[in-house]
C-alpha cells in the first residue's frame, strides 16, 4: 500500500490567509488532489495539518472534503481507515466530529 | 400648473409603483376637491407639505437594495418619524433589533424629507454593532446631500463612530477598541478552490484581536486553537452560506471590533437577498425537507390562535432552518445544513456567555446561555444537534418570545452579530 501526503499548508498562504473554509472548497480541493481515486487505487491518505500554521479550519470544509468518500464507503470506520491525520488532538476532535455527523447521514 | 412626475431609470419596480400610484391619487384628489381651482399658493402648500411626496420625488436616490429596505417597510406610511434617538442598553441589534432598524429607516426617511440631521441621544449605552449596522447603510445618504448624525456622545465612544468610516475598507484603532470594516465581494467564479476575500479579514481580525491583548494585557498572549476556531467560524460559515444560498449577492459587509475593556470581540456580518425562511418557504424544496416543513406549517397552523400573533409562521420557519440538517439544497447535496448549528456551537463552547442574533425578515433569533444545543429528533433522525428555546427543546413547542422575537420591522436579508467574550488571564 502506497501512502500519499496531503499538506493542508498549501490551502494557506503565508502571511495573508491562515484557516481554511468552505463547503465548495473541500469538494473542490478532494477533487484536484483525486482523493476517491486514490483511496480506491489502495493509498493510504496521510493528512497534514501543522497547527502553528493552520489556525483554523472550518466544519464545512471537512463535510466537503469527506462527502465525497463517504457517499462510497458509507461509514466512519471504513471512512477513517484510509486515512492517517498528522496533526494535534483539537483538529484530530473536530475531524471526528465532522466524521460521525457524516456517518450518521450516510447510515440513513 | 401640473406637477412633474419623474420615474428615473434606476428607480426600482417598487418605486416606481410609488409614483405612479401617487400620480393618479393626486389626479383624482384634485379632482375631487377640485384643488385646481384654489389659490396657486395654497395649492402649492398643500403639495410641497406632503411628508409622502417629498420622500416619493427626493432628488436623494439610494441604492436598490436600500430602497427595497425603506419600501418593503413602507416607511411613507408611517405616522411619524423620530428625529432622535436615545443610546441607551436597549439600543442594540441584540436587545432590541426593531428599535435599531426603526431608527435607521427614519433616518433614511428624514434625509430624504428634511434638511435637518439625525440626532443620536447617549444615555449611558453604544452598542457598536447597531452604530455600525447604521453607518454603512446611512453612507447612501451622503451619496447625495451632506449628511451626519448630530450627537453628544462621551469622546471614547465619538472617536470609535469618527473611526468607523464604514464606506470603505479600513482598520482603526482607538483607545477602547479595534476595529475592521470590509464590504467583501463573494467570488463566484467557477474554479471551486477559488480564493475567497472573507479568509484574509478573518486573519486580519484575529490578527487585530492578539495584537490589541498583547499591548494592554499580557505581551506573552496568543489565541487558543479553539478562539481561533469560534471567530473564523463566525465568519466563514456565514459567507459559505452567502456563496452558496444567495446567488444574486454580489458582496456581504463585515465588521470585526474588539472592545478592549470588556475584552470582547463583536462580529457583525449582513448581506441583503432573501430572507432565511424565503428558502423554505418556497417549492421544489427536497422530499424529506418539504415534509418537515409542512409538519412545522400545519403545527403553527393549529397552534396560532394559543400561541398568539407574538410567533408567525415566518418565526417558526426560521427558527426550523437554523437546526442541524436542514437545508432547501439537500438534494445536491445530503450534507448541507450544518453550518449555522456548528458555528453557534463553537462560539458557546469556548464560552458560555457568548451573544449571538441572527435577523432575516420580521425575525430575531437570540442565542445566549440559557437554552443549549441537545440532540433530538427530526428529519427521521433522533441524533440531530436542536435549538428550539423551550424546556424540551421541541421545535413543535413555542420558543421562550425572549429567544424568538417577531419583529416589527423587516429586514430583507440576513445580519448576524456574534459577540464573544474572551477569557484573559
Amino acid at each position: 500500500m502506497n501512502s500519499i501526503t496531503l499538506d493542508l499548508t498549501d490551502l494557506i498562504q503565508d502571511g495573508m490567509i491562515d484557516s481554511i473554509s468552505g463547503r465548495k472548497f473541500g469538494e473542490g480541493y478532494a477533487k484536484k488532489v483525486e482523493l476517491l481515486k486514490n483511496i480506491k487505487g489502495g493509498n493510504k491518505i496521510i493528512l497534514l495539518i501543522p497547527p502553528d500554521k493552520i489556525k483554523a479550519i472550518n466544519d464545512s470544509f471537512w463535510k466537503g472534503f469527506f462527502s465525497g468518500i463517504f457517499r462510497e464507503y458509507k461509514t466512519m470506520e471504513k471512512v477513517k481507515s484510509f486515512f492517517t491525520f498528522e496533526t494535534d488532538d483539537f483538529y484530530k476532535s473536530l475531524i471526528d466530529k465532522n466524521l460521525r455527523i457524516l456517518d450518521s447521514i450516510f447510515k440513513e | 400648473m401640473r406637477h412633474k412626475v419623474t420615474i428615473y431609470s434606476s428607480d426600482n419596480k417598487n418605486t416606481r409603483n410609488l409614483k405612479k400610484s401617487w400620480k393618479r391619487k393626486l389626479k383624482s384628489k384634485n379632482k375631487q376637491k377640485g384643488i385646481w381651482f384654489k389659490p396657486k399658493k395654497i395649492r402649492d402648500r398643500k403639495i410641497k407639505n406632503s411628508k409622502k411626496r417629498q420622500y416619493v420625488f427626493s432628488s436623494i436616490i439610494y441604492n436598490t437594495e436600500i430602497q427595497h429596505f425603506c419600501d418593503s417597510n413602507n416607511i411613507h406610511k408611517w405616522k411619524s418619524h423620530d428625529e432622535t434617538f436615545v443610546l441607551d442598553s436597549d439600543f442594540s441589534l441584540y436587545n432590541n433589533p426593531s428599535k435599531v432598524m426603526r431608527s435607521l429607516l427614519s433616518m433614511l426617511f428624514l434625509a430624504k424629507t428634511k434638511q435637518q440631521f439625525a440626532t443620536l441621544n447617549y444615555k449611558g449605552n453604544v452598542s457598536f454593532g447597531a452604530l455600525y449596522f447604521i453607518d454603512t447603510i446611512c453612507w447612501q445618504i451622503s451619496k447625495s446631500k451632506k449628511w451626519y448624525l448630530k450627537h453628544n456622545l462621551p469622546s471614547r465612544e465619538s472617536n470609535i463612530l469618527g473611526n468607523l468610516k464604514s464606506i470603505e475598507t479600513n482598520s482603526s484603532k482607538t483607545e477602547i477598541a479595534e476595529i475592521i470594516n470590509s464590504k467583501i465581494r463573494i467570488n463566484r467564479e467557477d474554479d471551486d478552490l477559488a480564493r475567497q476575500q472573507h479568509k484574509i479579514k478573518s486573519k486580519e481580525i484575529r490578527d487585530l484581536i492578539i495584537r490589541a491583548i498583547k499591548e494592554n494585557y499580557n505581551e506573552n498572549y496568543e489565541l487558543s486553537h479553539i478562539e481561533h476556531t469560534a471567530i473564523d467560524s463566525a465568519i466563514s460559515e456565514h459567507f459559505d452560506n452567502i456563496l452558496l444560498h444567495v446567488p444574486q449577492a454580489e458582496c456581504g459587509y463585515l465588521c470585526g471590533f474588539f472592545d478592549k475593556e470588556r475584552k470582547e470581540v463583536i462580529i457583525l456580518i449582513y448581506n441583503f437577498g432573501h430572507t432565511i425562511a424565503d428558502s423554505l418557504d418556497r417549492k421544489n424544496l427536497p422530499y424529506h425537507v418539504q415534509e418537515v416543513v409542512n409538519e412545522v406549517v400545519m403545527n403553527f397552523t393549529k397552534k396560532s390562535k394559543i400561541w398568539g400573533s407574538s410567533f408567525t409562521k415566518e418565526n417558526a420557519l426560521t427558527l426550523l432552518a437554523i437546526q442541524e440538517g436542514i437545508s432547501s439544497k439537500l438534494d445536491a447535496d445530503i450534507t448541507r445544513g450544518h453550518g449555522i448549528i456548528d458555528f453557534i456551537e463553537h462560539c458557546m463552547e469556548l464560552n458560555d456567555n457568548s451573544r449571538i442574533v441572527i435577523i432575516s425578515g420580521k425575525t430575531a433569533i437570540k442565542i445566549d446561555s440559557k437554552y443549549k444545543i441537545q440532540n433530538g429528533k427530526l428529519l427521521n433522525r433522533s441524533d440531530r444537534r436542536i435549538i428550539a428555546f423551550n424546556d424540551n427543546n421541541d421545535i413543535f413547542e413555542k420558543p421562550d418570545s425572549h429567544n424568538v422575537r417577531n419583529l416589527s420591522v423587516f429586514f430583507p436579508g440576513v445580519i448576524i452579530e456574534t459577540t464573544i467574550p474572551l477569557k484573559i488571564n
